[in-house]
């Protein structure tokens, strides 16, 4: 009653499946379907290992290990396939990990964060662990050309939101405050400003702190000539739409997509889902175009009996995870909400708050 | 605002209005459910009959099963939601079902859709005209190759039809509503001298013999002959539809092809004297008045040999040997009393009397007999699993779920045959030790399910089915399950979740379903054919059997024989049999002797075989190694004429769509290579397209979980393999088979003769035309119809493509 994982031998346990097996021997495979206690759903297929004597691909997840049986589950060729697949995966992905006013700031300020603690009435001395971040670099924004705002969605609908001094008034540096030191841009970083993508190097970042000791204070940009007050900025702040991704943290997909190095770009000019947030729970969110159609949303509210549930409407490519007849999702997630939000292997179900 | 990612329900005041009987939609609904069954497993019914009743599902009507049924909310809008036939929109009085099966495909399906729906004044995007009279619907195929392209109109299939001919159809369709057919009957008193034999299966139907039924019976009771019109199981001669077969007592026997409506009075006149000498004279006066006056049947009638083994037919049939097709042609299909004069029941009462269930499995194995289905798994080592498996209940089950477009061998039998079925159900029953089985047809062949439920009823009554069979204390209860529209359900596991009242999605094996199936019971899953073939097997002892066909695939095999091809139809022959003997003597070559290209075996999960393989015998093993499987059976025969890019893009289209969307690789894989695909046909094809679609077809063929994805990509893989030039040209923006709309051009040469028919044929006006001139095609305006190819009678409209 052996097995045999990446030429290890072990002996079995009765009804053990690949991925229980190698769990056990401290082999990692990774999955994204796959729930304990939920019975076999395999529509993922990143778990595919290879059963060396048949040759064929398995998924780990739901094939039982069998004496004698021979496995392979990190060689290249499977790598590649897992890649693949995760490419497949984020080919029809709609939403972003980190939101656009994140992606473009070149000093790469985790923006939302900022606002969402804003939000609460924070400043940036009651959050310490950002404190040094901030504080180091929100100076910039004086000078900035602030892609952030260009990209932000909100601007799109109406205006987008003042992001900038929002940072500002957030880091509590006090624009009228003639002291306050704000370098000038040596050409080369200035340059990077102005880039969608491109951030501030470590380097530069040195340049920058190391000139602003020595120049001293330069005129602050018209439009920026006036900070917020904590009567403008709270709602101000409230008009961001929380474009960044609430499981950024938790998300299995972006995880295995960084460890397989899994490229977006990978299909391009490709049909994609619409962007779809639905808001009609009171705590939890729900993203379409982020959702993998894995199903374990699903068997949780059949689990646990939830009156209405979530379903399977459609088939294939147009498949999709729905309340019946399109209820409320409140009425679809009540005693499953929580450990559907917790194992969702993506950002598509997420508390609203966190 | 309609929110995203919702099920589609048009909101109607339906609810409100109340029927002819003074009954509510509540009232309607719930008479349904009662009628049929509150547990969950009858949702799939339960919809059909209320989309019957309604002609779609309202919110309202699907909301109110939920409350009076064990079915929940999240079971029934996933079922609505999952299967192809069910709309959530209110349809058309009429439905107009185009076939788009892969030999209507090759003959021009998608130009009958849009005639249709230029007729109807339909939008692309909209598949209702506005006064909801018809509704235009594409359908996966019809079983009709032969007549393509074919389109059903309500009950009624029409074969042959042609895209300037539409408005015809759908105006002899409404007339054909009101006409009141004369049904009288044969005056019984007198002694029957022959029988008028024809098949009226629905391929028989769609080339126009239901017409010619009904004027045999008009006919004959005018005339007063004692003849009887009588329905048999099909011959499989499709080419020659409508087909009839004229049986005296003494037996000879004379068959008539293309038999016309007008025809059918001297056909009879011929064989049949009236009785009387004025009724002689009279019917000769009427005849010739009638001709006179109409101008009519001037045209002879094709009389064939009465041997058939000669001539055309004659090739046709001399290669094949029909054992689940035995006495084709001559059996009533629900005449159980004729079934059992040809030896019907014989093997089933042998072997539950005689047999026990190893021996049965021994023989079985012996005769070498493997799945007809597609995957050609030994069907006894599959018997030898159920039967050793403990379990408290077991069960058998016949897969008809034949979706292949292109393939209709298991309707003909389950049409033509039923009690052949039925009897090997009992075989394989006795075998495994199963009492309770289901009968699994695609909702596309109504007069199939009916068939065999009528068959069914049959059996009861005469104790050949139910709870006490010949007397012998064994039981079995068969009951037929429909489908509604779903491709995936033909995989065993995905029947049995649509059996159990599920969506149709596979599920990952082991377990198999002879471990864990129906209900968690050990079921047996069988083809049609596989069933049908083993009355034969018993009978005449599995050496006969094993002695014909080679290696390891031995018997015969029934194939649907379609496309480009002279004589077509089904066709029934030993395995090992070589492409070229099936297309070149029992085909009769192809049409207007162009060349032969290819042939298309095994429908979207098979493959293309080039015509320079031709010799490559057509067996389970042989096949594969030219990277097609056998599939079920489709054989679509493919000219000069046909593209090869266009007619695997048209395969992945099917899949694509077919998925159940399990699976990442085949659900978003598919999707991607169809893009790919349809790039190609559209002439954006860009370097590196036939790489990534050979590296995404790998994938998706490793990584899918059933057979629909894993054979999805072969139309594509096997078409690269042979005919990569094809693909090159269209990356370089030419289609060398000028089929590709977006890479074709249609001109007119000098050879016009200024005849005005184009322009009168064009459906858009795109043809600038001066009686006696020229005439000029305005490239911008053109459709690309083809109609005006097909009109000109001086072939003077050529089609261009690339530089």
């Amino acid at each position: 009653m052996d097995i045999t994982i990446n030429n290890r031998t072990v002996s079995l346990l009765a009804d053990e499946t690949i991925l229980q097996v190698a769990a056990r021997m401290g082999i990692d495979i990774p999955n994204m379907c796959y729930k304990e206690g939920l019975g076999h759903i395999n529509s993922c297929m990143i778990c595919m290992v290879k059963n060396v004597a048949s040759g064929e691909f398995v998924p780990a997840c739901s094939t039982k290990a069998v004496s004698g049986m021979v496995v392979e589950t990190d060689t290249d060729e499977i790598r590649n396939m897992r890649r693949e697949g995760l490419e497949l995966l984020l080919s029809e992905h709609v939403g972003d990990c980190e939101a656009p006013c994140t992606s473009v700031c070149p000093a790469g300020l985790n923006i939302p964060q900022i606002i969402r603690d804003l939000q609460k009435g924070l400043l940036v001395g009651d959050v310490a662990a950002i404190k040094e971040q901030v504080t180091s670099y929100a100076a910039l924004c004086i000078n900035c050309d602030a892609p952030c705002e260009r990209v932000c969605r909100r601007g799109r609908i109406d205006q987008a939101v003042s992001i900038r001094l929002l940072v500002l008034y957030f880091a509590g540096i006090d624009l009228s405050d003639t002291g306050a030191a704000v370098p000038p841009l040596p050409a080369h970083v200035r340059r990077k400003f102005n880039s969608h993508f491109g951030k501030l190097l470590p380097g530069d970042k040195d340049i920058f702190l190391r000139e602003a000791s020595q120049v001293g204070r330069i005129e602050a940009k018209e439009n920026t000539a006036k900070g917020f007050v904590a009567e403008e900025a709270v709602p101000e702040s409230l008009r961001c739409l929380h474009c960044d991704c609430r499981k950024l943290e938790q998300c299995k997909l972006r995880d295995y997509a960084d460890e397989y190095d899994a490229k977006q770009v990978a299909f391009k000019g490709v049909e994609r889902g619409q962007f779809a947030k639905c808001d009609e729970h009171d705590s939890v969110i729900f993203e379409q175009g982020k959702c993998i159609k894995c199903g374990i949303c699903i068997a949780i509210t059949e689990k646990c009996s939830d009156a209405v549930g979530l379903e399977f409407s459609g088939r294939g490519y147009d498949l999709f995870v729905g309340v019946p007849f399109g209820d409320m999702l409140s009425d679809g997630l009540k005693m499953a909400a929580a450990e559907s939000v917790q194992s969702c292997p993506t950002g598509a179900l997420a508390w609203k708050n966190g | 605002m309609p929110r995203p990612w919702r099920i589609a329900f048009e909101d109607t005041d339906i609810k409100t209005i109340v029927n002819s009987q003074g009954l509510t939609l509540t009232e309607e609904v719930g008479a349904i459910v009662a009628g049929i069954g509150t547990e969950s497993r009858y949702v799939v019914p339960i919809l059909h009959a209320i989309q019957g009743k309604f002609n779609y599902l309202s919110e309202e009507a699907l909301r109110h099963v939920c409350k009076i049924s064990a079915i929940t909310p999240a079971a029934i809008t996933g079922i609505a939601s999952f299967y192809s036939e069910f709309r959530t929109k209110p349809a058309g009085k009429h439905s107009i079902k185009v076939c788009t099966g892969t030999a209507c495909h090759v003959r021009g399906a998608q130009n009958i859709i849009d005639a249709f729906k230029r007729d109807l004044n339909i939008a692309a995007d909209e598949d209702t005209d506005d006064d909801y009279l018809f509704t235009v619907d594409e359908v996966a195929c019809l079983g009709c190759c032969m007549l393509a392209p074919a389109v059903q109109i309500d009950d009624i299939i029409y074969g042959f039809v042609e895209p300037s001919k539409t408005s015809e159809l759908i105006t002899d369709f409404l007339r054909a509503q009101t006409a009141i057919v004369d049904r009288s009957a044969v005056d019984t008193g007198v002694a029957i001298v022959a029988e008028v034999r024809m098949c009226l299966c629905s391929s028989c139907s769609a080339g126009g013999i239901l017409k010619i039924y009904r004027e045999f019976e008009k006919q004959i009771a005018i005339m007063k002959l004692p003849v009887v019109v009588k329905n048999v199981g099909c011959t499989g001669v499709s080419y020659q539809a409508p087909l009839i077969e004229i049986v005296m007592t003494d037996g000879l026997s004379f068959r008539y092809g293309k038999v016309t409506e007008n025809a059918v009075a001297s056909i009879l006149n011929r064989h049949f004297r009236q009785s009387t000498l004025p009724a002689r004279v009279k019917a000769n006066i009427d005849g010739l008045l009638g001709r006179l006056l109409t101008d009519i049947d001037r045209a002879p009638i094709t009389r064939y040999e009465i041997d058939v083994r000669q001539g055309a037919d004659a090739d046709f049939f001399n290669k094949q040997h029909h054992i689940a097709t035995e006495h084709c042609g001559q059996l009533d299909p629900l005449d159980v009393d004729e079934y059992i004069e040809r030896d019907g029941f014989t093997a089933a009462k042998k072997v539950t009397a005689e047999l026990s269930a190893t021996e049965l499995i021994d023989d079985v194995i012996s005769s070498g007999l493997r799945g007809r289905g597609g995957a050609g798994f030994s069907t006894g080592e599959k018997w030898r699993y159920v039967q050793a498996t403990q379990g408290d209940k077991k069960y058998i089950i016949c897969n008809g779920d034949e979706g292949d477009p292109g393939a209709f061998m298991d309707r003909m039998l389950l049409e033509s045959f039923p009690f052949r079925l039925l009897e090997g159900m009992i075989i394989a029953a006795h075998a495994v030790g199963a009492d309770h089985g289901f009968i699994y047809i695609r909702s596309e062949y109504p007069l199939a399910a009916l068939r065999i439920k009528q068959a069914i009823a049959i059996c009861e009554e005469r104790k050949l089915l139910g709870g006490n069979i010949f007397d012998s204390g064994k039981r079995l209860m068969l009951e037929v399950i429909e489908g509604a529209g779903a491709f995936v359900c033909g995989e065993e596991t995905a029947l049995i979740a649509a059996i159990e009242g599920k969506r149709g999605v596979p599920s990952f094996r082991p377990p198999y379903p002879a471990q864990e199936g129906l209900w968690g019971m050990p079921t047996l899953v069988n083809n049609v054919e596989t069933y049908t073939l083993l009355p034969w097997i018993v009978r005449h002892g599995a050496t006969d059997f094993a002695a014909m066909g080679m290696d390891q695939s031995r018997g015969t095999k029934t194939f649907a024989l379609a496309g480009k091809i002279k004589h077509g139809g089904l066709i029934e022959v030993p395995m090992g049999i070589t492409v070229r003997e099936i297309v070149e003597q029992i085909g009769g070559g192809i049409i207007d002797d162009k060349k032969f290209k290819a042939v298309l075996i095994g429908g979207p999960s098979g493959g293309c075989i080039p015509a320079e393989l031709s010799d490559v015998r057509i067996d389970y093993d042989q096949l594969v190694s030219t990277g097609v499987i056998m599939g079920s059976g489709g054989l679509v025969v493919l000219d000069e004429d046909d593209c090869m890019v266009d007619i695997a893009r048209y395969f992945l289209k099917f899949t694509q769509a077919e998925s159940c969307g399990k699976c990442t690789y085949c659900r978003i894989g598919t999707k991607r290579m169809l893009e790919i695909m349809e790039r190609l046909c559209s002439g954006a094809g860009k370097q590196g397209d036939i790489e990534k679609l050979e590296n995404l077809a790998k994938m998706i063929q490793v990584g899918s979980l059933c057979g629909l994805g894993k054979t999805a990509p072969n139309p594509v893989l096997t078409t690269i393999r042979y005919f990569r030039d094809e693909y090159e040209a269209h990356i370089a923006g030419s289609c060398p088979a000028k089929k590709c709309k977006e890479l074709i051009r249609y001109y007119i040469t000098t050879d016009c003769i200024g005849c005005t028919k184009c322009a009168q044929g064009c459906p858009v006006d795109a043809i600038t035309s001066i009686p006696y001139e020229r005439h000029e095609i305005r490239d911008e305006e053109c459709t690309r119809c083809d109609t005006c190819r097909q009109v000109c009678p001086a072939e003077a409209v050529k089609i261009n493509s690339g530089n």
